[in-house]
């Protein structure tokens, strides 16, 4: 109703009047909350299982790294609750500062930042760990959202709305890509899909796309390393078996192989893998890999399928129901970051995917993605709390 | 509401298309489970599970009274890894010092060894068997990158007793000759399996409820060696080959009646638990793996061959050459010395080379062939130990015209020392030839019998009526006429035979001898035979002196072990014989005389003329047998030649003590016995004249060992 008013005011679509709409009562999207709390848990058990490994090598249990894990969630969850609670409207303010402060935060880290695995991807703030680049990847999400609700009169103009939407998505993400450059071309996507939905011009944005197969292709064939390394990713699908590597990422994808195929139906077991002594980090970029051997076929379905479950929650009720075009640009940004990591960690793990360093939202271990996963779940729920129609669509 | 529609509308593309991916991941799952998962599974296989072995207990070996032969303990072995992360130049120097603390070995022995080994090597042995004291200290160094490891090593108790028979074992536990090689199957048992995990570190590690495949531990053998009669006979061996000064020495004992080995022993010997301390000629087993031309104890199968086909009659007088030389087929035959006329028992008693082959070439070729075969010559025994030969027996159509003859004593053929005892065990067994063995049974970790051989016969070589006519032929072998004098044993009887083969160096017979014996006893119910081999004697190449002692030395020990076989008493002996002394009968009446002598019933011729006797022969106490002719002079018994008051000294010479004694005291007079046994000297002499109660002194002399038994066996004869 709220687009379809009759004079069609601007504010009305930005949705600056959230009095329109009676929200008192209604409570957040309670199966969303249900998922997270199940890929919490499936998730702690996975990585007690395979983070024995890593304990070994730094001197720790794996019990107290799982305590600690459970303890990032705690606080992941209490961030959600929070956030569920302050009206998007009120974020959306302050969208501008925090993209600027990510990107302070993204040069600090470059500067300043902890070496891990041979890139610097996070600082170190009075002993605890944080990744400036999910920081960054939130902060634009929502700032790209505002500016594509607040650009909707002159969207598909190049100049006044492509052009400044672009700078702010190119900037972020070329500030990551240097540290990171996985996490960054997901976020180049999700940022696409989000100007698409968000009505930019199709051909603008395919121009984009264009322009970076020509430039990923011209990456690709600059040197012989990545030439080989598209080779090997073209066998890993196509030769499963194949046991001639050309580099040390088709050997990993194919030790995820042997754990997706060791599980079978039902699993090994519960604290039962084997591959997690040949998995690099299985507790992060290979655990959907061990859920596939500790609980087999059943179990990894389960966890996609509650992946399929949010991304239809998020865009079939939350986004459709948003009160305004923010909350469904919201809701749908915030649907793919959580979903897109999801699939992608599952999509590398059984090798549909060349091998990359990103984490499964709620499962892997790893504390700041988990802290900012939380967030957008906190976000959907606000949005779900606030949407426009009534209890219909609300379970519970 | 346009806008809207559309972004509605863009919004669900984008899920389909996202949608997309998840399908994608949810059948690649499906793909990598099912349509390649074995061969992936497989891959997990190979690189994530191991197996490693728990070794099996080599099974132990026993006598036949269940004296542990050969057993196992556990060693520790000790290795280090210099590449090991954190280990040091001076950790390295620390072990190498507590080492050779336990070992006597210079602490420079261990740092060349690891400094020595080829670069990059992570596993350099130090020592294969340390103390546990050893082991325990280098533990509590904690050094990382020392490698201890559990072995077993095999143990033998005796050490060189038995040595040949039982082998040994190499560095794997894996047997290399006698018993521990032909059993090393049944001895080692199965290795068990132990499946572990690896990492990508290659790290091995076990895990709850790993699958495991318990290792089935080795058979232990129980053999029929008597560690009793098995040191006996190696001391008695040893002591012959050194008192010969022979380069090498074979004895074997053998039960006839069941082909049980009860010994085997070869000198010199060797300490299996450190086998290469001598060289390997030394660990063969010569009982079983040599062979040679027996010679004379090969005579055997002529004698068989020719009683049995009726070839030769015992009375026949075979007529040797002065010389003790003849000419056959122009080849020349020698017996060891010129032996004049024999008949068939003297032939194979005294050896006479002539005179076999005489009596072998009236055989037909075949016939011997036959006999020859059937007595084992020229096949194995098929004894259960490793690396038996056959011999050699040439075939009738091999021969050429002297093959018999030479054959017949033991030459032109091949045996080996297990067939010769297998052949003498056979003639002791009364015809049936037994098959020699060692292991009687197998027994599994409980002490339950999962095998057992038992004995088993090959054939009888001849009837028993053959055998029976010629044990006393072999008999007389071990007399003082046959032989093997040397060889007897004092109240047994003993039968076998003396071989003495020149030996061929180069296709040519030398100077060096072979000296055997073989023989078993007791004579007439054979409970052991045994062979004697002695090579290269430098005291004397006859059999019987050099073999026939070491027999002799052997068998009177067992006899005195085994209750079974008696050896007679000495006084039964002389109550068993016929023994008779003549009476004095000097100075008796002619007719008392005859009354005397009749009574004991020995005949007797008088010469001269007169009432009374005066001189006899034999003399008073002498030792008389049945057909001893007693000589009586008569004549007038003058008894004034004697003056009143005195008496007449006997001639006590030759008398024994107690003989002399009652003699002197009937006449009153008394005895000084200086010694004792025969009297071969006295004071006053024979003839004086001395009044009753002076006194008369002897001297005694114990007559010689030898001297008795050669007696006894002429007695015997």
């Amino acid at each position: 109703m709220i687009y379809t008013s009759s004079n069609s005011d601007i504010n009305s679509i930005l949705g600056t009047s959230p009095n329109e709409v009676e929200t008192k009562g209604r409570k957040s999207d309670r199966v969303l909350l249900v998922s997270v709390i199940f890929l919490m848990m499936f998730g702690s058990l996975a990585v007690y299982s395979s983070i024995a490994y890593f304990a070994q090598g730094h001197g720790t249990s794996a019990g107290s790294l799982v305590t600690g894990h459970i303890f990032k969630l705690g606080i992941a969850f209490f961030v959600m609750l929070i956030v569920s609670k302050i009206d998007y409207a009120n974020l959306a303010k302050f969208s501008r500062f925090a993209v600027l402060i990510s990107w302070l935060l993204l040069i600090a880290v470059m500067v300043y930042g902890d070496m891990v695995f041979g890139a610097k991807r996070s600082l170190s703030i009075g002993g605890f760990s944080f990744q400036p680049s999910s920081f960054a990847a939130v902060a634009l999400i929502i700032h790209l959202s505002v500016l594509i609700s607040e650009k909707q009169d002159y969207i598909k103009d190049f100049k006044r709305s492509f052009l400044p939407i672009m700078i702010w998505v190119s900037i972020t993400c070329l500030l990551i890509a240097l540290e990171d450059f996985s996490s960054a071309a997901l976020l180049m996507a999700i940022s696409l899909f989000l100007m698409f939905v968000g009505r930019m011009s199709v051909l603008q944005i395919s121009a984009i796309v264009f322009i970076g197969l020509i430039g990923g292709t011209a990456l690709i064939m600059s040197t012989e390393q990545r030439q080989s390394r598209v080779v090997q990713y073209v066998n890993q699908i196509t030769d499963i078996n194949n046991t001639n590597f050309e580099s040390a990422a088709g050997y990993q994808a194919q030790q995820a192989h042997i754990a997706v195929a060791q599980g079978q139906l039902f699993g090994v077991g519960v604290g039962k893998s084997t591959q997690r002594d040949f998995l690099p980090a299985p507790y992060n970029d290979f655990i959907f890999a061990i859920i596939a051997e500790e609980y087999g076929m059943m179990g990894s379905f389960a966890v996609i399928l509650v992946y399929v479950l949010i991304l239809f929650r998020g865009f079939a009720f939350i986004a459709r129901n948003a009160r305004d075009l923010l909350g469904t640009l919201l809701a749908v940004g915030a649907t793919l970051m959580i979903t897109l990591y999801g699939f992608v960690n599952a999509a590398v793990a059984v090798g549909l995917f060349p091998v990359t360093g990103l984490p499964m939202p709620f499962i892997s271990y790893g504390g700041t993605s988990m802290l900012f996963a939380g967030i957008m779940i906190g976000l959907l729920m606000n949005i779900s709390k606030n949407s426009r129609n009534s209890k219909e669509f609300y379970i519970g | 509401m346009k806008e809207r529609t559309s972004i509605m509308a863009r919004m669900f593309i984008l899920m389909g298309l996202i949608l997309l991916v998840p399908f994608a991941i949810l059948v690649q799952i499906f793909r990598v489970n099912v349509i390649e998962g074995d061969g992936l599974r497989d891959l997990w296989n190979s690189q994530a599970i191991d197996y490693i072995s728990i070794p099996a207990q080599r099974g132990q070996i026993y006598d036949v009274n269940g004296s542990l032969l050969a057993t196992n303990s556990v060693v520790y072995k000790i290795a280090v890894d210099p590449l090991f992360p954190g280990i040091t130049r001076d950790n390295l120097k620390t072990i190498a010092t507590v080492l050779s603390r336990h070992t006597n070995r210079p602490t420079s022995y261990y740092t060349n060894r690891i400094s020595n080994a080829p670069s990059h090597s992570r596993y350099i042995v130090l020592e294969r068997s340390i103390t546990v004291q050893a082991y325990e200290d280098i533990r509590e160094l904690g050094i990382r990158g020392v490698i201890l490891e559990e072995d077993y090593r095999r143990n033998y108790n005796f050490e060189s007793l038995s040595a040949h028979v039982l082998g040994y074992v190499n560095h794997n536990i894996e047997g290399m000759t006698g018993l521990e090689s032909r059993y090393n199957e049944k001895l080692k048992g199965n290795a068990g399996q132990q499946q572990v995990r690896r990492d990508r570190a290659n790290r091995i590690f076990s895990y709850v409820g790993a699958p495991r495949k318990t290792p089935q531990q080795g058979l232990s053998l129980h053999t029929t060696l008597n560690s009793y009669i098995q040191a006996i006979t190696e001391e008695e061996l040893e002591k012959g080959v050194r008192n010969n000064n022979a380069k090498q020495g074979t004895a074997i004992v053998m039960d006839p009646r069941t082909g049980a080995i009860k010994a085997m022993a070869n000198y010199p010997t060797f300490n299996p638990n450190f086998p290469a301390s001598i060289d390997a000629e030394n660990r063969r087993n010569f009982a079983v793996s040599d062979m040679m031309e027996p010679g004379s104890t090969f005579k055997l199968v002529t004698a068989i061959a020719a009683v049995e086909q009726g070839v030769v009659d015992f009375d026949e007088v075979f007529e040797t050459p002065e010389s003790g030389t003849m000419q056959i087929h122009g080849q020349w035959m020698r017996d060891h010395n010129p032996l004049g006329d024999l008949n068939f028992r003297e032939v194979i008693a005294k050896s006479s080379n002539i005179g076999t082959s005489e009596i072998a070439m009236r055989l037909d070729p075949d016939a011997y062939y036959q006999y020859a075969r059937n007595m084992g010559f020229g096949t194995q025994t098929n004894i259960d130990l490793p690396n038996e030969i056959g011999g050699r027996l040439q075939r009738p159509y091999e021969w050429s015209g002297v093959t018999l003859p030479w054959m017949s004593i033991g030459y032109e053929v091949q045996t080996t020392p297990i067939q010769m005892l297998q052949a003498y065990g056979a003639f002791a067994n009364g015809g049936l030839m037994m098959k020699p063995y060692l292991v009687s049974h197998l027994t599994d970790q409980y002490g339950k019998i999962v095998e057992e051989n038992k004995p088993s016969s090959v054939r009888r070589i001849a009837k028993k009526e053959t055998i029976d006519r010629l044990l006393p032929v072999f008999k007389s072998v071990v007399t003082d006429s046959g032989t093997a004098g040397w060889a007897a044993v004092d109240g047994m009887e003993i039968a076998g035979k003396t071989g003495t083969a020149q030996k061929l160096v180069n296709g040519r017979y030398s100077s060096s001898y072979r000296a055997s014996f073989a023989g078993f006893f007791p004579a007439d119910d054979p409970k052991y035979v045994m062979l004697i081999l002695l090579d290269e004697p430098k005291t004397s190449y006859y059999g019987g002196f050099t073999a026939g002692a070491v027999f002799k030395e052997i068998a009177t020990r067992i006899a005195g072990l085994d209750s079974d076989v008696k050896r007679s008493d000495p006084t039964e002996r002389i109550a068993a014989m016929e023994h008779k002394i003549a009476p004095r009968l000097t100075g008796l009446s002619k007719d008392n005389a005859g009354v005397l002598l009749s009574k004991q019933n020995t005949s007797f011729r008088t010469t001269g003329k007169g009432s009374h006797v005066v001189q006899q022969v034999p003399e008073p106490g002498e030792k008389i047998t049945t057909n001893t002719l007693v000589t009586l002079e008569l004549g007038d018994l003058n008894t004034n030649d004697i003056p009143e008051g005195f008496v007449e000294i006997p001639d006590l010479r030759t008398m024994n003590m107690r003989q002399a004694a009652s003699l002197l005291r009937n006449k009153g007079l008394n005895i000084n016995m200086v010694g004792s046994g025969t009297i071969y000297n006295q004071f006053p002499l024979a003839g004086e004249l001395m009044r009753p109660g002076r006194t008369v002194t002897v001297r005694g002399k114990a007559r010689s060992m030898t001297q008795i038994s050669q007696v006894t066996h002429q007695l015997n004869r």
